[in-house]
């Protein structure tokens, strides 16, 4: 069955927070928070980072077109794509 | 046999046995032969330092036999991108001069993949001041499973083998070791050696642009080609590692810097042979060069859009070539260039003044406090750090990246320089670190620990690197003028002020910042220097580095002084820089002093005068 936005969005906190290790609280991630440049600060190799981070938690691959661009605007762009994609939240 | 394997188009690339590569995105590297076993595990720092000292010492010894030479008084400057773990590079060093009974100054270079450009670069700056009449230069390097992971999770390896400027993108990865004995010509002359070459100039240049990717239109390897000399060259040697970023970046740098010509890369045959690269790749373009050939770019036959003009397809031809360039570029936005040939006019030398001295540490920001700080030991404040970094934010770096940025946003601060679009190249760094980050290195490990091989991300891989600092620093300061870190121990601050001063007098340039930084140890903070052109109370007016045991006649080379300052060496070099601030106050009351620190491996001296 798959995941609903606020599974995902937990997922993309975990991710955020344990693999990239960002130094914020888990409330300062908010859906509208742009995740690279005045938001989150990211740059393009955290976005590698993040794109597995994702693809481990959803088995979703972002893809590297311009649809994976617009999806890793923000973290509601993200969840957006990952619900379209049908993902599921991959428990440990 | 290595210039018929280069003639014969026979690549070093194959299956790697060492490790598992099934998490990584191919299973292809140029591994040095009966090298496999026993296997390398994750985590097998000291296995991969072993390999890294072996390889060094083997092409150190065939080199020198080359040479027809077995006097003790060689320098040793060796590029290398391993990781310091369990060993120093200090320790690493000592183990290489030892084996090959080298007596004279020893240091590391470590700017990544450029590591070994830029230590025949830093050799031959050491032979021009007269700091030794024969120095052994090169890199040496390994590929370990962390390597190859990282290679892989920043989407860069190739799943076949690597096949520069062609239609499929990606590098093969390589290692080995490249060593050349480099002389003074008029030694070489004396003792009837064999020329095989002569290095006329050398560059160095940061792109200040990103962690990995470089500069798109090249302009960081543009600049460093440029202060190698003008030219015009008949060649270059490129990095060409196959990548989509390297290779459209390079040849647009290239074309940039010294127009059209024809240009090669050996990564077909030898992989990216990282910290080792340059050095291999330019001991094969003069074996070549002595039969009046160019070594060709194996490996590629369909070339893709934005390739060089003359990309030189196998098989080897006869191309006589008069004067010609290396080049190459690094993770961090590092990059280095060699020209070869005979020589050109340099640009005039200019004074050298200090501009600022600075430190950050337990006892807070700069210098009131300091010398008690240090004695008492402790921990250096992050966040007071970073409040000193205005540009971003900095939580995502270790913190020798931010100990560093905050010692040089001070530095540029207390000089009053501001940092434009119109003076970004003319302004450099030199970084000596006696240890990376010991929190990157560790947080790779566990990295791996905890997911397996595959498991490393990227931006730690990326930061794990010896250049990372110094890379942090161009980018958040927009420094775009030379940059090197150099890593000899307690005399890393002290050596790297010396190529500081260096580059500042022979390059047209406005200031250079020397930094060194300890997140580890006793006391834990950082030290910069400021050198600048515009004159202040303090002319730097000579500088010299030799072997460790050779201090009086370092400091005769670099200038007696009516005092003389010592420099007790810390654990991390930092003293080397921040113990500048009594050397300024010491020179105003005696008129001139000359400060000075010797370790077991280097000297290193600089002399200081009262300007009126």
């Amino acid at each position: 069955m798959s995941a609903n936005r606020d599974e995902l969005m937990e997922m993309v906190r975990d991710v955020l927070l344990g693999r990239l290790k960002l130094r914020l609280e888990r409330d300062q991630i908010q859906p509208d928070t742009p995740l690279f440049g005045t938001g989150l600060g990211l740059d393009s190799v955290d976005a590698v980072d993040l794109a597995v981070g994702i693809e481990e938690g959803s088995g979703i691959k972002v893809p590297e077109d311009w649809r994976g661009r617009v999806a890793l605007r923000s973290v509601n762009q993200l969840v957006g794509f990952l619900l379209e994609e049908g993902a599921d939240v991959r428990r440990s | 046999m290595l210039r018929a394997a280069i003639e014969a188009g026979q690549t070093g690339i194959r299956p790697v046995q060492r490790f598992d590569t099934s998490a990584f995105d191919s299973d292809l590297a140029a591994l040095v032969p009966g090298t496999d076993t026993p296997p390398m595990l994750p985590g097998a720092s000291e296995r991969a330092q072993e390999l890294m000292v072996q390889f060094a010492v083997a092409a150190g010894r065939e080199a020198l036999l080359h040479a027809n030479w077995a006097g003790a008084e060689v320098a040793l400057v060796l590029g290398t991108n391993i990781e310091d773990r369990e060993r120093t590079y200090e320790d690493l060093l000592d183990q290489v001069a030892t084996e090959l009974d080298l007596r004279g100054a020893r240091l590391m270079t470590s700017i990544a993949c450029a590591s070994a450009a830029s230590a025949l670069g830093t050799a031959a700056r050491m032979i021009e001041r007269g700091d030794a009449s024969i120095v052994l230069a090169g890199g040496s390097d390994v590929i370990t499973p962390w390597v190859m992971a990282g290679f892989s999770v920043v989407g860069v390896l190739k799943p076949g083998p690597c096949t520069p400027f062609g239609a499929a993108f990606g590098l093969s990865l390589g290692e080995g070791a490249g060593l050349l004995v480099l002389e003074h010509p008029a030694h070489a002359a004396a003792r009837g050696a064999v020329v095989r070459g002569l290095i006329c100039g050398a560059g160095l240049a940061a792109d200040g642009f990103h962690l990995t990717r470089p500069d798109p239109d090249g302009r960081g390897l543009a600049a460093a080609a440029q202060r190698a000399g003008a030219g015009p060259y008949g060649y270059v040697n490129a990095h060409g590692t196959g990548t989509e970023a390297n290779d459209a970046a390079e040849v647009r740098g290239v074309v940039r810097a010294v127009g059209e010509v024809p240009m090669s890369s050996g990564k077909g045959l030898f992989g990216h042979a990282q910290g080792a690269a340059a050095a291999i790749e330019v001991i094969s373009t003069l074996l070549c060069m002595e039969r009046g050939r160019v070594p060709p770019t194996w490996g590629t036959t369909d070339l893709r859009a934005g390739a060089p003009a003359e990309p030189l397809l196998g098989p080897s031809r006869d191309l006589p070539i008069e004067r010609w360039l290396k080049v190459s570029a690094a993770f961090g936005g590092a990059n280095a260039a060699l020209a070869f040939g005979p020589a050109t006019p340099t640009l005039g030398a200019g004074p050298v003044y200090l501009g600022a001295v600075e430190a950050v540490g337990p006892h807070g920001v700069g210098l009131q406090g300091l010398a008690g700080g240090y004695q008492r030991g402790g921990e250096v404040d992050l966040g007071l750090a970073e409040q000193q970094c205005r540009r971003s934010d900095l939580s995502r770096e270790d913190p020798t990246g931010v100990l560093v940025v905050s010692t040089a946003t001070r530095l540029l601060r207390a000089a009053g320089l501001r940092m434009q679009r119109n003076n970004r190249r003319m302004v450099g760094v030199i970084v000596g670190q006696a240890r990376t980050s010991h929190t990157t290195v560790e947080r790779m490990h566990q990295e791996i620990e905890d997911d397996g091989p595959g498991g490393v991300r990227a931006g730690t891989f990326a930061r794990a690197s010896m250049v990372a600092a110094a890379g942090l620093v161009t980018r958040e300061l927009g420094l775009h003028g030379p940059c090197n870190v150099l890593s000899c121990g307690a005399l890393s601050g002290l050596v790297a002020l010396v190529e500081a001063a260096e580059h500042l007098r022979s390059n047209d340039l406005t200031a250079m910042l020397a930094l060194c930084a300890t997140e580890t140890g006793p006391w834990t903070g950082a030290g910069g220097v400021l050198l600048q052109r515009e004159p202040t109370a303090v002319q730097v007016v000579g500088w010299a580095i030799g072997g460790g045991s050779h201090e009086a006649h370092t400091i005769e080379r670099s200038g007696a002084a009516e005092h003389l300052m010592r420099i007790v060496p810390d654990a991390s070099g930092a003293a080397g820089l921040w113990g500048f601030a009594q050397a300024q106050n010491l020179c105003e009351q005696h008129g001139s002093v000359v400060v000075v620190g010797s370790s077991l491996g280097i000297s290193a001296a600089i002399t200081l005068r009262r300007a009126r």
